[in-house]
């Protein structure tokens, strides 16, 4: 029972995490249609600058973390205006392969830097399990659901209650509407990009802290396909409830399924079957609009 | 108004067509009948109706109520094979291929009519190869292009020609499907006075000599009135009055609708 | 891209193979060139060429679906893999000739490509994106895990290819047998091009209402695009993996498959000119980099990463500025050239 409530606690927060990715892939798609493919390295390249920052600055993790959110923001602003802004019109295909360019320059740069090996954060909390009765949870993993939580929370009552927020709500649900009513589009565009790299950035720097470092960190952007698909493309909530239901499958997939049948990786490629099998019989997702540009 | 000429299509007849999009009624039993070989326009404000309509007819839309075309009920069947019924159409907006050459436009028109499948395709040569078939539509299409007084602009990509002469390549793309009904959605707009003329002229010739029916929405009255044997008025879905173009105008519902007069 | 109808016939000439003389005569001269030329090359060059023409034939279906039928995979080299391993295992599992072998390899290839293809046919792009996408994923994981098809997880030893008791142990050879099929390849390419499916790919790529009121079939268009396109990537494949003497899983990552959407961009989208130009670009430009780095640098840590970081920048570039590709600039000198070199033959034609 115990490896059960270990694997599904797993499963639970690495959803967090790609619940949150899931938002930036989301947003972005919902302001200007782009499907995001340097979401990971966003992530991954997040992670590396707080732990740069950490032992450049000396100012702590939280401290670093917050500073790390700013150069992403600053990064994200540069990505939107000096490549995506200008690719506006340009074909779905081109514009897809313009964020997987991206992608392979910030992992080439991380693997410059840093190189491929492990690096961890130095250790800020002390690691004592905490037992919550029928299980017991390291407590880092509390910490980093709770601050995904946060986020969540933040950029749930962000587009809820603030005019940014509701302006971008307005244009990633009918551009044409937003513009005629003067909603700058540049704007919503890089603030969506701006929101992508904080969330980004932030499930990097909690993977980090658990687990390390390593340019394959990168992988979680297109592990949340799979979230993003069967949540609903143009869903936030879907997406959102669709990532932690993701990451369950697959650690449970990788624990039960791996002893069952024997093969190995099953939990990182069962999603992808999820996927498939949703593009079947549910092409809208959990709670996405039923019109999925049907043909 | 030219006569309408006898001919052998079968008559288009709607009967109680309804199409509602998220609860905005787009058309509400509308019901008309097109006799073959007659020009019959639509006509209405914007927002009653008309291009729901004809996507009906073409089979974008799947509406409520009958469409029958002789003897075949259309809403059943698909889009893409009511081409093969003879019915074709041209689009309100710029719809050619703008980097297909104006011939593979025209040739777009007539590919119903071809036969050959993948295998003959990829031979393309010898008695298996499709060459004879594509060649006889290549040809047919370039003859039609110079009857449309196009033929010198033939390998060029046709989002290069001027406004006007897309709108023509898309009626002649239209042509080549060899239609029995042809639908236009305001052929006219967007032109010069004297593309009008022109293009009025055209259709008046098809229609005559080719025996073709013709559906078509049209704005401008003065086109309307010299060029339709007969006039539908929509407004809000709804059908307010049909008649000839000279009984449209005097009726007193349209003149409040679409005229704009109190 | 003004042409002015002066640099064309004045008639449609009954729909060529190749419009121009020029590249009449280009085509026939490269394939001799290569021809007699292979013979006499080192291994190394031998290899490369090999390389750069399996890949177009690749790249051929890749710019058929994607390029002119606007499907994108992003699976390419995964179907690839199909087709490698299944060849190697009706050759040496089941004793199949190479030749049929090659053959199955790409029909089985296409049927593959039709199962990932399916969720296209009711949805749009962006959804088939993210299929090819697992597609790719779960097609790798198959080629980690069957090892009765594969034999182990790294992949399989082929052997030197033999055709009718022929062994192909001079690469030389192996290459002329490879510029057959992709020259055949090319053919048939060209032949769907000014065919009817070519039409009814591009039509349903731009405007699919349009198309489909023509009397297209959507869904029909779409699964030939499919089989068609795979049925290339799974010859290529097969042929792929006799080159290597060894189908290696690698060879048919993720990386793979975007390179080679990487090569159709760059090359030119849905244009038999972009797939060759493509592939000699991105089989040229890692090697030159390779060679650049190890003169320059010392320090073998670093190139790597720097030949990924400069091929990423590239691609980011190339979309920025020059999106039409490489075929585009190739095109325009071809029509320089048709018109300086045979000036009179137009001329005559003309009268």
């Amino acid at each position: 029972m115990d490896y059960f409530w270990g694997l599904l606690i797993n499963g639970i927060l690495v959803g967090s995490i790609y619940s949150m990715v899931a938002l930036g892939f989301v947003l972005i798609y919902k302001a200007s249609k782009v499907l995001n493919f340097a979401q990971g390295e966003l992530l991954m390249i997040g992670a590396y600058i707080c732990l740069e920052l950490v032992y450049q600055l000396q100012i702590g993790v939280p401290g670093a973390f917050l500073l790390t959110l700013v150069l992403m923001s600053v990064m994200a602003i540069l990505i939107e205006r000096l490549v995506l802004r200008r690719m506006m019109n340009a074909p779905v295909m081109s514009v897809v392969m313009v964020t997987i360019g991206i992608g392979i320059i910030l992992r080439s740069i991380v693997l410059l830097v840093w190189g491929p090996i492990t690096l961890h954060f130095p250790a800020w909390i002390r690691d004592v399990p905490v037992d919550l009765g029928f299980v017991r949870v390291s407590v880092i993993y509390i910490y980093s659901f709770v601050t995904c939580l946060i986020f969540m929370a933040g950029f749930g009552l962000f587009f809820r209650y603030t005019r940014t927020g509701l302006v971008m709500r307005a244009a990633a649900s009918s551009q044409v509407a937003a513009r005629s009513v003067g909603v700058p589009l540049h704007r919503v565009f890089a603030l969506a990009w701006v929101v992508a790299a904080i969330v980004s950035a932030a499930g990097g720097v909690i993977t980090g802290n658990i687990a390390g470092l390593t340019p394959e960190l990168s992988a979680y952007g297109v592990r949340v396909f799979p979230a993003v698909i069967l949540g609903g493309l143009d869903s936030i909530v879907g997406t959102t409830i669709a990532g932690v239901i993701i990451g369950v499958i697959e650690e449970l997939g990788g624990g039960y399924l791996r002893d069952w049948t024997g093969l190995s990786g099953l939990g990182t490629v069962a999603p992808f079957i999820v996927l498939i099998i949703i593009l079947w019989i549910r092409p809208q997702g959990l709670m996405g609009t039923k019109e999925v540009e049907r043909l | 108004m030219t006569e309408a000429s006898p001919v052998h299509n079968p008559p288009l007849q709607i009967s109680g067509l309804s199409l509602s999009f998220g609860g905005v009624q787009a058309l509400d039993g509308v019901s008309f009948r097109v006799e073959p070989g007659t020009i019959h326009a639509i006509i209405g404000p914007n927002g009653a109706g008309k291009t729901t309509l004809l996507n009906c007819i073409s089979g974008q839309y799947t509406p409520k109520g009958k469409i029958r075309y002789g003897d075949t009920e259309l809403t059943r069947i698909r889009a893409h094979r009511r081409i093969k019924l003879g019915i074709a159409r041209t689009f309100q907006h710029i719809n050619v291929f703008t980097e297909q050459t104006v011939l593979e436009n025209m040739m777009v028109g007539g590919h119903h009519r071809l036969n050959r499948g993948l295998i003959s395709r990829c031979l393309f040569w010898g008695r298996w190869g499709c060459r004879d078939e594509e060649r006889a539509l290549q040809h047919e299409a370039f003859e039609l292009l110079e009857k449309l007084e196009m033929k010198q602009w033939w390998n060029l990509p046709a989002g290069e020609l001027s406004y006007g002469l897309q709108k023509k390549l898309e009626l002649g793309r239209a042509l080549m499907a060899q239609p029995g009904l042809l639908l236009l959605d305001e052929p006219m707009a967007g032109m010069t006075e004297h593309e009008k003329k022109e293009l009025s002229g055209w259709i008046a010739g098809i229609n005559r000599d080719e025996a073709i029916t013709i559906v078509m929405i049209e704005h401008d009255m003065s086109v309307v009135q010299s060029l339709s044997h007969f006039t539908v008025v929509l407004d809000f879905g709804r059908k307010i009055a049909e008649g000839t173009p000279a009984e449209v105008v005097k009726d007193e519902r349209v003149r409040k609708a679409y005229l704009g007069e109190d | 891209m003004k042409q002015s109808a002066e640099k064309h016939h004045p008639m449609p000439n009954g729909l060529p193979l190749l419009e121009t003389q020029f590249e009449r005569y280009g085509a026939a001269a490269i394939i001799l060139v290569l021809v007699v030329g292979s013979q006499f090359l080192s291994g190394y060059y031998v290899s490369l060429l090999t390389t750069i023409t399996i890949f177009s034939l690749a790249a051929m279906g890749l710019n058929l679906l994607s390029g002119n039928a606007g499907l994108i995979s992003i699976a390419h080299a995964a179907f690839m893999g199909v087709g490698a391993f299944t060849a190697a295992w009706f050759v040496i599992d089941m004793g199949l000739p190479l030749l049929l072998a090659l053959l199955l390899a790409g029909f089985v290839t296409a049927v593959v490509g039709l199962l990932f293809g399916l969720p296209s046919l009711r949805l749009s792009g962006v959804y088939l994106i993210l299929a090819t996408f697992a597609a790719q994923v779960i097609l790798y994981w198959f080629f980690e895990q069957a090892l009765w098809l594969t034999k182990s997880p790294d992949g399989r030893p082929v052997g030197i290819a033999s055709i009718a008791g022929f062994h192909f142990d001079d690469s030389a050879h192996y290459f002329l047998l490879v510029l057959a099929f992709t020259v055949a390849g090319g053919v048939v390419y060209l032949n769907l091009l000014r065919s009817g499916l070519g039409r009814s790919m591009e039509a349903i790529r731009d405007r699919p209402v349009v198309a489909q009121l023509m009397g297209m079939n959507l869904q029909k268009t779409k699964l030939v695009a499919f089989a068609t396109g795979h049925f290339y990537a799974g010859l290529a494949g097969a042929l792929y993996g006799w080159h290597l003497q060894f189908v290696a899983t690698e060879a048919f990552n993720l990386m793979r498959s975007i390179e080679m959407l990487v090569l159709i961009i760059i090359g030119g989208l849905g244009s038999l000119a972009g797939a060759v130009l493509g592939a000699i670009f991105i089989v040229l430009v890692p090697e030159f980099l390779d060679m650049a780095g190890n003169r320059l640098l010392d320090d073998v840590s670093v190139i790597a990463p720097l030949r990924l970081g400069i091929f990423g920048l590239l691609v980011v570039l190339f979309l920025l500025y020059e999106p039409r590709g490489l075929a585009r600039s190739w095109r325009k000198t071809v029509h320089l050239f048709n018109n300086q070199i045979f000036k009179n033959q137009t001329k005559q034609n003309r009268s």
